[in-house]
């Protein structure tokens, strides 16, 4: 590499790094969010945790080739991951474009897209430490499910989460972009962030599914987000499954950034700044 | 800087059109607009020429809707413009936004560019790094525009706790860290008491006298312009309506005295001929 693109690159991740710190240092101004985030999360959890266990013990020792503790595991992880990867970047683009402080954007030398993300992982630092871990910890308490054994699969389950992070981000950075052609679209944002939930594996592991639907979703980005992190939790994931998911994810991290850099070059010529 | 030997901005026919929904009257005219919606196209900006040189001092004005508003967003990068030709320090702003971005300034009084939640400095360091300023020139630079704009007692506020005032000097500052050899005003002394808007303006006139800033104020304020502009650009419905000095502009017309009666008296007189 030249030394002035050296330069640059290293310019480029301070001021990434920067901006997450940033994002950061919002969050902990509300710290009051703190105790009711991993509240919800837990009631969110304790909720689907009762729901299986009930199935299970109606249904015997195990359902499709789950059992009942790599279940536990599988909630756990899917709740607690949400904290982490969920993050509001579609509705703060598609509220940046209606409000006009987008321009405010657009006259910075940087780019916005990539800025978004990046705050957004600074927000998902701050959900993964403050929400997701000590969530993690206290819904393996309470419910008494196994926490990953070796050092390995932690490392998958961490590499796995900012997998389903970024494919998350990119996707919502989509959606908000949407908001350029429609200008008014909470209705399709919602419906979007339902269809996230259900689609990821969230509720449930997509091998419940019936059996024509499963390997479609499992294709589909959506899987990457909640279902294949929680399978690494869980320890549902062999080293080729897990390198096989991780392809995946990165083949749909091109095409969904390929789509994104398109869609944002129409939707430029379309801005239009809403007052002032 | 390269291109010092060119126009600031250099525009010919530089035209921005919108498609507007019309909304058909009634509940029966919303419900068919469900299916099919119909549009008619605005001319926020109809054609305009505009020749600035550096180092000039140059107000924009007109009515609420005149335009001004979308011209700075084209002039900005922010915009595409919909045909015309457009150079503003050499670029063509919107394609290459983002070298074209580290040679302006921007300040809009309605917006702020500075982090809601976070003390004013942590703007700074951001900006900073935005504009990949050396840890030397960041701190001189920002010695000298704590200084000159009384910020000292801001910089570890957060920008929530600030007032209008307080926050528009922080925004100026926010606009040239990076030095930009131009800097653009949209509606920066709306809302300022009269105190602020005099500290403003003296700012103003003297950034440009020092550094040699290039000064495009896009206001409807006439005590602004009056103050800080030797030139005067008046747009009305899209279409530039008086080009030249301020001097010029205010006895322009037989019988008014003040910039602000020759403005009007400009926009009647368009008025008529239409």
């Amino acid at each position: 590499m030249s030394p002035v693109a050296d330069r640059a690159l290293v310019w480029g991740i301070s001021l990434y790094l920067h901006l997450a710190r940033n994002r950061f240092l919002s969050l902990l101004a509300y710290r009051a969010n703190f105790w009711t985030g991993v509240v919800i999360y837990l009631v969110y959890f304790g909720s689907y945790y009762y729901l299986w266990k009930a199935v299970f013990e109606a249904g015997g020792e195990s359902l499709g080739k789950l059992t009942f503790p790599q279940m536990a595991a599988y909630l756990g992880a899917g709740w607690m991951g949400r904290a982490f990867w969920f993050n509001n970047l579609d509705r703060e683009i598609a509220r940046e474009v209606r409000e006009g402080s987008l321009a405010l954007q657009l006259i910075r030398p940087y780019n916005y897209l990539g800025a978004r993300v990046v705050e957004a992982l600074g927000e998902g630092f701050f959900r993964f430490v403050f929400y997701a871990l000590p969530g993690l910890f206290l819904a393996a308490l309470l419910a008494s499910f196994p926490l990953p054994a070796s050092p390995w699969q932690w490392g998958a389950f961490l590499a796995a989460l900012l997998i389903g992070f970024l494919v998350n981000s990119l996707l919502n950075c989509l959606f908000g972009l949407l908001s350029f052609f429609f200008l008014r679209n909470e209705g399709f944002l919602w419906a979007k962030r339902v269809a996230v939930d259900v689609l990821s594996g969230v509720f449930l592991p997509l091998d419940l599914y019936p059996g024509f639907l499963r390997p479609l979703l499992a294709s589909l980005p959506f899987s990457l987000i909640s279902y294949f992190p929680n399978r690494a939790f869980a320890g549902l994931l062999s080293p080729s499954e897990f390198l096989r998911e991780t392809v995946l994810g990165l083949s749909w991290m091109a095409i969904l950034t390929l789509g994104l850099a398109l869609l944002w070059d129409r939707a430029r010529r379309r801005l239009v700044v809403q007052g002032g | 800087m390269p291109g010092d030997d060119q126009p600031a901005i250099d525009a010919r026919g530089l035209t921005k059109e919108f498609r507007k929904h019309v909304s058909r009257p009634g509940l029966g005219g919303a419900l068919l607009d469900l299916f099919s919606r119909r549009y008619e196209m605005v001319r926020a900006v109809d054609g305009i020429d505009l020749l600035v040189q550096r180092g000039e001092t140059v107000g924009y004005v007109g009515p609420n809707g005149a335009g001004k508003s979308t011209t700075i967003k084209m002039l900005t990068g922010i915009l595409v413009p919909t045909s015309g030709h457009l150079r503003v320090n050499g670029m063509v702003p919107w394609r290459e936004r983002a070298r074209f971005a580290r040679t302006i300034g921007v300040v809009f009084g309605q917006r702020s560019q500075l982090w809601w939640d976070l003390a004013v400095q942590e703007t700074f360091r951001l900006l900073q790094k935005i504009y990949r300023l050396p840890e030397s020139v960041y701190r001189e630079r920002l010695e000298e525009l704590t200084a000159t704009l009384g910020l000292s007692d801001l910089l570890a506020t957060p920008v929530r706790h600030l007032s209008l005032g307080q926050r528009m000097r922080c925004e100026l500052a926010a606009a040239l860290l990076h030095d930009p050899p131009l800097l653009f005003l949209d509606e920066p002394s709306i809302g300022l008491d009269v105190m602020a808007k005099a500290q403003l303006r003296r700012f103003l006139r003297r950034l440009n006298r020092e550094r040699g800033t290039t000064v495009i104020l896009a206001t409807h304020d006439m005590g602004d312009v009056e103050a800080v502009c030797q030139r005067a650009v008046v747009i009305n419905q899209g279409k530039i309506l008086y080009d030249g000095s301020v001097e010029r502009l205010r006895s322009l017309r037989a019988g008014t005295t003040t910039l602000e009666e020759a403005v009007r008296a400009l926009y009647a007189a368009a008025g008529r001929e239409k």
